[in-house]
C-alpha cells in the first residue's frame, strides 16, 4: 500500500505544478477559441461567444491553407534534414578514430546556441550586400551570387533557415544516437560479420532495427519542434516577404499580438495542436504495430 | 498571511487616498513651502509625521515610467536622473523607476502590459498608437489635468490632433518628428542633376544617377510606410477620410485603392522594378537604408535628423557632403508628421504623483532639451521657439516640413496596422510582381474597412 502511493507523493510537487502550468493555458485556450476576444476585451475582460465562428473563418481562409502547407512541408523537411544529419553524425562519431571524443563535444555547440541570436548571425551571413555566404560563394566562381537576395522569395528564404534549423537540431539527434549505439551488444556485429555482412548491411540490418523505438522518439520530438519554429523565423524574415515565409506558429502570434484577435489566435493554435496530435498518432501507431509484432 | 496582505493594502490605500484628497485641496503656494519643509525633516532625518503631512509630499509611492530606447542610453539615464531629482525636490519619498524600451517590440510590450494589469504610471506612446490606447480605454483623460497646467493650448497641432479621441485628450504632444529629402552632393553633382521637385525630376535624377555614377539612386524598399504613405497625398491622394454612413455615425473609410494613391504606389514600386535599389531592398527596412546612404551606396535618402546624425556616426565624410531639402511632390509635399505623446495609464494608482511628474516632462525647463538630445522637436510651441531650432539651416528646413505636414488617420485601428505590417506585405507583393498595384492596394483597402467598421 505505502509503497504503491510513495512514488506519486513524491512527483506531486512537480506533477502540480506542471498540471497548473500546462493544463490551465490550455483550457483557457480552448475557451478563448470560441469567443471573440479582441483589444476591447484585453481592458474590460468582456468577450462574446461566437461559437464556431473562429473555426470557419479560418479555415475558410486560403492563406490559412497556405501557412499550413507552409508548416507541414517545412516541418517535414526540417525533421527529415535533421535526423538523416544526426544518424549520419552518429555514425561518423561511433567509428573510434583520434579526436572523435573532442568532436563529439564540438558537435554540440549549435545546439547549446541560443535560437534568436543564432538566427540573427545567420540573417547577416545570408546578407545580400555584406553577407559572407553570397562572398563565398562568388569566390568559387558561382557569380550568380553576387548580390544574390536570399530572403527575396519564400523558396531561397525558407532554404536558408532550413539550414540553420538542421544545423541547430542535429547535435541532439545525434548524441541520443550514439547513445543508442553504445546498448547494442558487440557480439552482433561480429555474428554478422562471420555471416560476410558489410557494412551497410550492418547499419540497416542491425543499428537501425534494434534503434526503432529510439528512433521514433526522435522523430516524434523532432516534429514537435519543427512544427512549431517561430524564434528563428521571426528573427530572420519576420514571416517576410510578403509573408510568404508565415508558419503556423508565427501566423497565431501575429493574430493574437499584432492584430489583437485572440479568439482567432487560440483557434489556429488548436489546429496547430489538431495537426500535430494527427502526426504523433501516426508515429504511436508505428510504435504500437511494433510491440503487437511481437504477439503475433 | 493572505489577511494581512488584505489588511495592509487597504491600509495604504486610504492612506493614498487621503493625501491624494489633501493633494487637490493644495494651492501652489504652500506647495513651495513645503519643498522646504520636505528639505527641513530630510536634514533632522524623521519622516514620522508623513500623514499628518497636508501636500503629500511626503507620500512613499513608486512611479514606473518607459521611454523608448534612444542612440545614446547614458545621456538619457542622465537626463531622467536629473528630472527626477527635480520631481524628488517636492516629493522626496518618491522612486522613479524609468525603463526604456525598444522601439521596435514597445507596442507589443505596452499591449501585453496593459492585457496582464501590469501598464506603467507614464509611457511614452508612439503618435499613431495613441488613438488605439485610448480606444481601448487604456489611457487616463487629460483635460482636467492638462487645464489644471493651464496648459490647453500652446501643443503642436498634428500631435495633439491623434491625442485626441472622441473629443477628449488622452495624451500630451512631446516631441515631434518629420523626414525631408536627404541627398549626397557628391553623387548628384557627378550625375549632373539637381535636387528634384517633382517625381517626374526624381525619375529623371534616378535615370541620370543609374547611367553615371556607381550609387542607386533612391530608397525604394520594401519595408517601410514611411516611404509609401505619404506618396499617396504627394500624387493627390488620401489614405482614409471621415465619412457619414446610413446611421448618421462617423466612420473612417479608406482611399487607398482610389485612382491617385494606386498611382503613387505604383510609381514607387516601379521605382524599385526600375533597378534603384538592389533586388535585396525587397527586405531593406529604414536602417539598411541608413548603412546605405552612409556608405555612399545610395544617392538619396528620406529620414529624420537624427537618422542624419546616426549615419554620420557611420561614416564622419559624409557630413560635408549631406544635403537637406523639401521632399518632391506633385500636388502636394507634405511629409508625415510623427513623434512621440506621453500618456497616463487608467490602470494607474498614482495618477496625481504621475501626471505631476508628466508636467516635468512638458515644462521648458525639460522639453527643448530632450528634443535637443533626440533630435526632434519639441511638442510644445513654446519650445519651437527656442533659436536653437530657427537659427539652424538644416533644422529649420525640417521644422517648415513640420508646419506643412500632416498625421495619418486618427483612427484607433492605425496602430494596429502598422503592428501587422499592413502596408509591408502589399508593396512587397507588388515589387514581387505577384500582384497589380490595383489588386495589392484594393486588398489593403478591404483590410482598412473592416477595421474601421469595428471601431
Amino acid at each position: 500500500m505505502n509503497n504503491r502511493w510513495l512514488p506519486w507523493i513524491l512527483l506531486a510537487p512537480a506533477l502540480i505544478l506542471i498540471l497548473a502550468l500546462t493544463i490551465y493555458p490550455l483550457f483557457n485556450t480552448v475557451y478563448l477559441s470560441f469567443r471573440q476576444y479582441d483589444m476591447y476585451s484585453l481592458m474590460t475582460g468582456v468577450s462574446t461567444w461566437v461559437g464556431l465562428s473562429n473555426y470557419t473563418e479560418t479555415l475558410t481562409d486560403p492563406f490559412f491553407w497556405t501557412v499550413t502547407r507552409n508548416t507541414v512541408v517545412f516541418g517535414m523537411a526540417c525533421v527529415f534534414g535533421t535526423m538523416i544529419a544526426g544518424l549520419l553524425v552518429a555514425l561518423l562519431l561511433n567509428t573510434k578514430f583520434k579526436g572523435s571524443k573532442i568532436l563529439g563535444i564540438v558537435i554540440l555547440i549549435p545546439w547549446v546556441f541560443p535560437a534568436v541570436a543564432g538566427g540573427i548571425v545567420w540573417r547577416w551571413m545570408f546578407n545580400d550586400q555584406y553577407g559572407v555566404a553570397n562572398y563565398l560563394l562568388t569566390q568559387i566562381g558561382l557569380t550568380r551570387f553576387d548580390g544574390f537576395a536570399w530572403f527575396n522569395s519564400p523558396w531561397t528564404a525558407f532554404t536558408v533557415i532550413f539550414f540553420m534549423i538542421v544545423w541547430q537540431s542535429f547535435p541532439f539527434i545525434a548524441v541520443s544516437l550514439l547513445a543508442g549505439f553504445q546498448t547494442i551488444p558487440d557480439t552482433l556485429y561480429e555474428a554478422a560479420e562471420i555471416d560476410g555482412a558489410n557494412a551497410w548491411h550492418k547499419v540497416t540490418k542491425i543499428t537501425l532495427p534494434m534503434l526503432k523505438p529510439l528512433l521514433l522518439i526522435l522523430f516524434i520530438l523532432s516534429t514537435i519542434w519543427d512544427f512549431k519554429i517561430f524564434d528563428q523565423i521571426y528573427v530572420m524574415t519576420e514571416g517576410g516577404p510578403a509573408r510568404g515565409t508565415y508558419v503556423l506558429a508565427l501566423y497565431s502570434w501575429s493574430e493574437a499580438f499584432n492584430s489583437l484577435n485572440f479568439g482567432m489566435a487560440s483557434a489556429i493554435a488548436m489546429l496547430m495542436f489538431v495537426l500535430l496530435m494527427f502526426f504523433i498518432v501516426i508515429y504511436i501507431y508505428f510504435l504500437r504495430e511494433e510491440k503487437g509484432g511481437k504477439r503475433a | 498571511m493572505k489577511k494581512k496582505a488584505g489588511l495592509l493594502t487597504g491600509l495604504s490605500l486610504s492612506v493614498l487616498m487621503l493625501a491624494a484628497c489633501a493633494d487637490t485641496t493644495e494651492d501652489a503656494g504652500a506647495d513651495e513651502e513645503n519643498g522646504n519643509d520636505a528639505e527641513e525633516t530630510a536634514d533632522e532625518g524623521d519622516a514620522d509625521d508623513d500623514a499628518s503631512d497636508a501636500a503629500g509630499s511626503d507620500e512613499e509611492a513608486e512611479l514606473r515610467v518607459w521611454i523608448m530606447e534612444t542612440g545614446s542610453p547614458e545621456e538619457a539615464e542622465d537626463y531622467f536622473e536629473r528630472v527626477t531629482e527635480r520631481f524628488n525636490e517636492d516629493h522626496p519619498n518618491v522612486s522613479v523607476d524609468v525603463q526604456f524600451i525598444p522601439w521596435l517590440s514597445a507596442h507589443q510590450t505596452l499591449i501585453t502590459s496593459i492585457a496582464g494589469g501590469s501598464a506603467p504610471d507614464i509611457s511614452e506612446l508612439g503618435t499613431t498608437w495613441n488613438p488605439e490606447f485610448a480606444a481601448m480605454g487604456a489611457l487616463a483623460d487629460m483635460d482636467e489635468i492638462v487645464a489644471d497646467w493651464g496648459m490647453e493650448d500652446g501643443w503642436v497641432e498634428a500631435l495633439e490632433e491623434v491625442a485626441t479621441y472622441d473629443e477628449t485628450l488622452y495624451g500630451v504632444p512631446w516631441y515631434a518628428g518629420v523626414r525631408q529629402l536627404v541627398y549626397n552632393t557628391e553623387i548628384l553633382e557627378e550625375a549632373g542633376v539637381d535636387v528634384p521637385q517633382t517625381y517626374d525630376d526624381l525619375w529623371e535624377a534616378g535615370e541620370a544617377i543609374l547611367a553615371n555614377t556607381d550609387a542607386y539612386p533612391y530608397p525604394a524598399v520594401g519595408i517601410s510606410q514611411h516611404f509609401v504613405l505619404p506618396k499617396i497625398w504627394h500624387f493627390g491622394g488620401e489614405l482614409a477620410v471621415q465619412e457619414q454612413n446610413d446611421d448618421g455615425e462617423t466612420v473612417w473609410v479608406s482611399q487607398v485603392n482610389e485612382s491617385e494613391a494606386v498611382e503613387a504606389v505604383e510609381f514607387y514600386t516601379d521605382m524599385y522594378k526600375e533597378g534603384f535599389v538592389p533586388d535585396g531592398a525587397l527586405n531593406w527596412s529604414v536602417l539598411d537604408t541608413r548603412q546605405a546612404f552612409a556608405q555612399e551606396d545610395l544617392a538619396m535618402t528620406i529620414d529624420l535628423p537624427p537618422g542624419i546624425n546616426a549615419m554620420i556616426n557611420e561614416n564622419p565624410d559624409i557630413e560635408d557632403k549631406i544635403g537637406v531639402a523639401p521632399l518632391p511632390g506633385n500636388e502636394s509635399n507634405a511629409s508625415f508628421v510623427g513623434g512621440s505623446n506621453l500618456a497616463l495609464f487608467e490602470q494607474s494608482q498614482n495618477k496625481e504623483l504621475a501626471a505631476e511628474y508628466l508636467r516635468l516632462l512638458v515644462s521648458d525647463e525639460f522639453i527643448t532639451e530632450w528634443a535637443d538630445f533626440t533630435g526632434f522637436f519639441p511638442g510644445t510651441l513654446e519650445g519651437l521657439e527656442d533659436p536653437m531650432f530657427s537659427e539652424d539651416e538644416t533644422l529649420s528646413i525640417f521644422a517648415d516640413g513640420l508646419v506643412e505636414g500632416r498625421s495619418y488617420p486618427a483612427s484607433p485601428s492605425w496602430g494596429r496596422f502598422e503592428g501587422e505590417n499592413l502596408f509591408v506585405a502589399p508593396i512587397q507583393e507588388i515589387m514581387q510582381g505577384s500582384k497589380s498595384a490595383q489588386e495589392a492596394m484594393d486588398d489593403v483597402a478591404e483590410r482598412m474597412n473592416n477595421a474601421f467598421s469595428t471601431e
